[in-house]
């Protein structure tokens, strides 16, 4: 009954009606004309769910499942909601996501400026009847698809809200339907497989009874011959017949010939076969499939521009998040090429795996191998472009150990040997 | 092998509603899917279309609801109804139907019904049912008519030189429901009519009929063969199993028999459901005419006698004319005098025929004394005497007598409400409303009051008769219906020492008045042979009664002794009914208890 009660609530909120609930009892009013029309009778209802007269409301009618206003719901429902726009609200996280999903080495997130674009998923819902002898059962199959092939969804694990149409950029779907409809019709085959074996057993009972029963009349008409026959034989066996015998024998042979002419085996067989078939028609299985709605849900994929900030550099990185897929896009090393899941940040604004990043043995800055390409030419440490200093004299990379001024260590020594 | 339909449906045009970016609210889809899951059954265990049934039938009888689902639950739609007479077996079939339509099991029906019901069917399914079946007329019909209804009587004729049916489309298409009332025609497997309904394929079946056998069980053999091949055996088989040599209405093995028909049938008594109908009491009204009344009535049966009845020296059909004319004279002086004027006045007929007519017209014209509507006015006065809240329909056959009733009856400061035919539905409603809240009388001729419900009323006039036994039943029929609370009582006037007299006697007193309940004269008459029309379109008991006025040339005797003939032909085909109505029930009684004890047993 809460469930009747709930359903009736909800149609008339839905057609903007005053709705007012009192227990058992629902108080109906401003009811569109649309649907006065539609039911034959003019607002306002007082609907009572409790199938006993309510003493306050001792005019209300009693609304049972079967009521005639429930089943003119139905009908009013009939060839509505064929189509419906969705959107999957995700909570803001890909800040969260993105700091869950990656490791910081030496550098954090300053800011991400975001821009949304959608995934359409495209949910098809068929409605397939199987009728047999007075039953009907109704199967409800929503099959997901998307991007040209099915996907494993389930809208109800997301919260959603009506989507916007003009944020829809969807082409065409027929590709989408035809694969939908064919999985719909492999999704019905054991139900077909299983009414179809109950609908043969019952069936197998009503086709005895017709074979039997026109078995029974030829064997009754072929009884019937051979005993004619041996009423002949018996007369003719009579030695000396008189008149009475020959008049018998000539009547048994036109009976005979009347009954061979009168084809009542290729009638009995006709017979047999129209009841057969009808039998068969009887109890045949209907099954009717149709699209009773398809439910456009857009997911957001949002395009991010993340500031990664260190005290030295900074860097916009860009990524797609995907929260319905919850995937972000790979970051890759400018080194190595590689993916990375520990991000550094180069003081130069590379972004750089844990393995490529290095500390420059003067400043002690990060810096990937790209920008460490240089050293010290007299103990060979790893150099950044701004610490690695050039003798002029010799015009080798030194680093600060071993260059002071413009001449190197080395150089100097040098010099001093000469005078 | 059971086979398959499988189908999907085009789908082309929601997915265009897509592309177009037409879209609804989620909620509507949730709500349809809400409503879908609550009231699917897959079985069926209620019958959800009556409460759409409920707001259209007076009264809610519960047996004819019970029966419907027992058909479609128990039996799979295949099945004989054989309720008594009264029971409403048409309302039952139209639950069954209708149901069947609001669940989407059928997508296609057929009713054969006699000629005479046909239009009666159409009538009730559209106001009861809400389903609007079309009439076969010709072969070309059945082709573009899914709920087809057809006259048996029509459709069963066969070609003479190729003996094939002429309606042969009716057995090429599957029926997912066929439906044949009063199939108590039915019991002949050697008729046409038999065979007819034998090739037509059918998913479900329902045969109704008040009687499944009249004289021989061999006839209740041959409605189940029809209804479900086998079921009762070879014909070989029933009979040695079933039938009785001695006694064709008895069967061998009752018990046994019993549990074959509760298999397929369902029966109900009138003494099972909350059905009660009142009695019919007749009351025929002499009247006694003056000497010039008796005088003017006996000319003009003179001039309907004689052949002065031609027209320019050519020779007319005078059974024609007396079919026209004679129930126009004899149903008041007003109208007496309207159909003496035309003929006296009409160019079409000879001379010597106006100037009879006019010389008639005369002695009309100087009648000082109505005998018949001043009897009339006494039993309007008596009823009211009786019972001042009383409400009386008066029925005559001509609106001039209608007007002449409302008019005599002005004076005596009562409400009173015509009714004619060619009174739009609206007006109907309206005054059908003014005689239940506040008229005291209604005058009606037949065709106005056809099909309406006045059991709120239980006196009826008849100040003129038709000839027709059925046209009488029709007219209490408006009163003798479920919901009457109390006795009828059932006036006609009979102008004494007429021929009007011993029509009264014969139609009220031995057919309409006897007992029977609404349903169970046409089957007698169908038993007699007397339900058909004739070639003149007329009921054939009003022929033979016609003719028999022709034939007697004016003497009341020999006009008696015809109508004698028909009453003890009446007699016996009412005790022959009577009869085996007793042996239906005998056979027939606890037949939907059987399986109720069986179960327990078992």
């Amino acid at each position: 009954m809460e469930d009747l009660i709930q359903f009736a609530e909800n149609f008339f909120r839905n057609l903007k009606t005053e709705v007012r609930r009192e227990g058992n009892i629902l108080l109906v009013s401003k009811v569109p004309e649309s649907f006065e029309k539609f039911y034959g009778k003019k607002s306002p209802y007082e609907l009572n769910f409790s199938q006993e007269p309510n003493k306050e409301y001792p005019n209300s009618e009693i609304i049972s499942k079967n009521n005639f206003l429930i089943s003119v719901m139905r009908e009013f429902l009939e060839n509505k909601g064929q189509t419906t726009l969705l959107k999957i609200d995700f909570e803001e996280g890909s800040r969260d996501f993105i700091n869950k999903h990656f490791l910081f080495k030496n550098a954090k997130i300053d800011s991400i400026n975001k821009l949304e674009k959608n995934r359409a998923i495209i949910r098809f819902t068929f409605q397939t009847t199987f009728q047999y002898l007075n039953e009907r059962e109704q199967i409800t199959t929503p099959i997901y698809a998307s991007d040209g092939k099915l996907i494993n969804f389930r809208l109800e694990d997301y919260k959603t809200s009506e989507g916007k149409k003009d944020t829809l950029n969807l082409g065409d779907i027929k590709k989408e339907y035809e694969i939908a409809k064919e999985k719909a019709k492999e999704l019905i085959k054991p139900t077909i497989e299983r009414v179809g074996t109950m609908l043969d057993k019952k069936l197998e009972k009503e086709l005895v009874r017709i074979n039997h029963h026109f078995s029974s009349q030829k064997q009754e008409f072929e009884q019937k011959m051979k005993e004619l026959e041996n009423q002949k034989r018996e007369l003719l066996n009579i030695q000396n017949p008189n008149e009475n015998v020959k008049q018998k024998i000539t009547k048994i042979e036109s009976l005979l010939t009347d009954l061979r002419g009168s084809e009542v085996l290729t009638r009995l067989n006709k017979e047999q076969e129209f009841f057969l078939k009808d039998e068969t028609h009887k109890h045949s299985l209907g099954v009717s499939s149709k699209l009773i709605n398809t439910t456009i849900i857009l997911s957001s994929i949002w395009k991010l521009s993340c500031f990664l900030r260190n005290s030295n550099s900074t860097r916009i990185l860009e990524l797609e998040y995907d929260p319905l897929l919850k995937t972000v896009s790979k970051i890759t090393c400018d080194c190595c090429k590689k993916e990375i899941n520990k991000v550094g940040l180069c003081s130069s604004g590379h972004l750089s795996c844990e393995s490529c990043l290095r500390g420059c043995s003067d400043c002690q800055k990060d810096y990937c191998l790209l920008c460490l390409n240089h050293s010290c030419f007299s103990c060979g440490k790893k150099l950044c472009r701004k610490c690695a200093k050039r003798c002029s004299k010799c015009h080798k990379e030194k680093c600060s150990t071993h260059i002071s001024g413009s001449i190197c260590e080395t150089c100097r020594e040098k010099t001093k040997t000469y005078f | 092998m059971v086979i398959i339909n499988e189908s999907f449906s085009d789908d082309l045009e929601l997915l265009e509603k897509i592309e177009h970016k037409e879209f609804e609210s989620r909620e509507m889809l949730d709500l349809k899917v809400n409503v879908e899951e609550l009231i699917n059954d897959s079985k069926i265990n209620e019958i959800i279309s009556y409460a759409k049934i409920k707001k259209n039938i007076e009264f809610e009888l519960p047996h004819q609801k019970d029966g419907a689902l027992k058909i479609l639950r128990d039996l799979n739609g295949t099945a004989l109804l054989a309720d008594e007479v009264g029971l409403g077996k048409t309302i039952t079939a139209g639950i069954v139907l209708k149901e069947c339509i609001e669940r989407n099991l059928i997508k296609n029906a057929l009713i054969l019904t006699p000629p005479s019901l046909v239009d009666q069917w159409v009538a009730e399914l559209k106001t009861k049912f809400e389903l609007d079946f079309k009439i076969i007329e010709n072969e070309e019909d059945w082709s573009s008519t899914k709920f087809a209804i057809a006259s048996i009587d029509r459709v069963k004729n066969q070609n003479r030189e190729t003996k094939q049916f002429k309606h042969k489309k009716a057995h090429e298409i599957t029926w997912d429901l066929l439906m044949v009332d009063e199939a108590h025609k039915l019991k002949d497997r050697a008729t046409t009519r038999w065979e007819f309904v034998d090739k037509i394929p059918k998913k479900r079946f329902l045969i109704l009929t008040a009687t499944p056998f009249q004289n021989d069980l061999l006839e209740l053999y041959n409605l189940l063969h029809l209804l479900k091949r086998g079921h009762l055996g070879t014909i070989k088989e029933f009979k040695k199993r079933f039938l009785n040599r001695g006694n064709k209405r008895h069967p061998l093995n009752p018990r046994e028999l019993k549990t074959k028909l509760d298999e397929v049938m369902i029966r109900r008594r009138r003494d099972e459901t909350i059905v009660k109908y009142m009695k019919r009491i007749p009351k025929i009204v002499a009247v006694e005419l003056t000497p010039e009344e008796k005088e003017a009535y006996d000319s003009m049966c003179d001039l309907l006698k004689t052949k002065y009845f031609k027209a320019n020296g050519n020779e007319m059909n005078g059974r024609l004319i007396i079919f026209a004319i004679l129930p126009k004279i004899t149903s008041s002086s007003r109208s007496a005098i309207e159909s003496l004027t035309n003929i006296a006045n009409g160019e079409k007929y000879h001379g010597k025929t106006r100037a009879l007519a006019a010389k008639i017209l005369e002695k009309y014209k100087n009648l000082k004394v109505d005998s018949k509507i001043n009897k009339l006015v006494e039993i309007v006065k008596e009823i009211y005497t009786r019972d001042k809240d009383s409400k009386i329909l008066i029925y005559t056959r001509h609106p001039t007598t209608l007007r002449y009733i409302v008019d005599t009856l002005k004076p005596f400061n009562l409400k009173i409400v015509e009714f004619l035919g060619g009174l739009d539905r609206e007006e109907k409603t309206k005054r059908i409303s003014e005689f239940k809240e506040s008229a005291d009388i209604l005058i009606s001729t037949d065709t106005g009051a056809e099909g309406l419900n006045f059991q709120f009323c239980n006196n009826l006039i008849n100040y003129d008769l038709p000839w027709n036994p059925m046209s009488v039943e029709q007219r209490i029929g408006r009163l003798d219906r479920i919901g009457q609370k109390k006795d009828m009582n059932i006036y006609s006037l009979a102008t004494k020492d007429t021929m009007e007299e011993h029509v009264v006697d014969l139609i009220i007193n031995k057919m309409c008045c006897i007992g029977m309940v609404i349903g169970e004269l046409p089957i007698i008459l169908f038993n007699l042979g007397l339900d058909g029309k004739s070639k003149l379109g007329t009921s054939k008991i009003e022929e033979i009664l016609m003719n028999n006025f022709i034939n007697s040339k004016n003497n009341l005797n020999k006009f008696a002794r015809g109508v004698d003939k028909i009453a003890k032909m009446i007699e016996e085909g009412i005790a022959e009914y009577n009869d085996s109505k007793i042996e239906n029930e005998e056979l027939l009684k606890n037949i939907n208890q059987t399986s109720k004890s069986q179960g327990g047993i078992n």
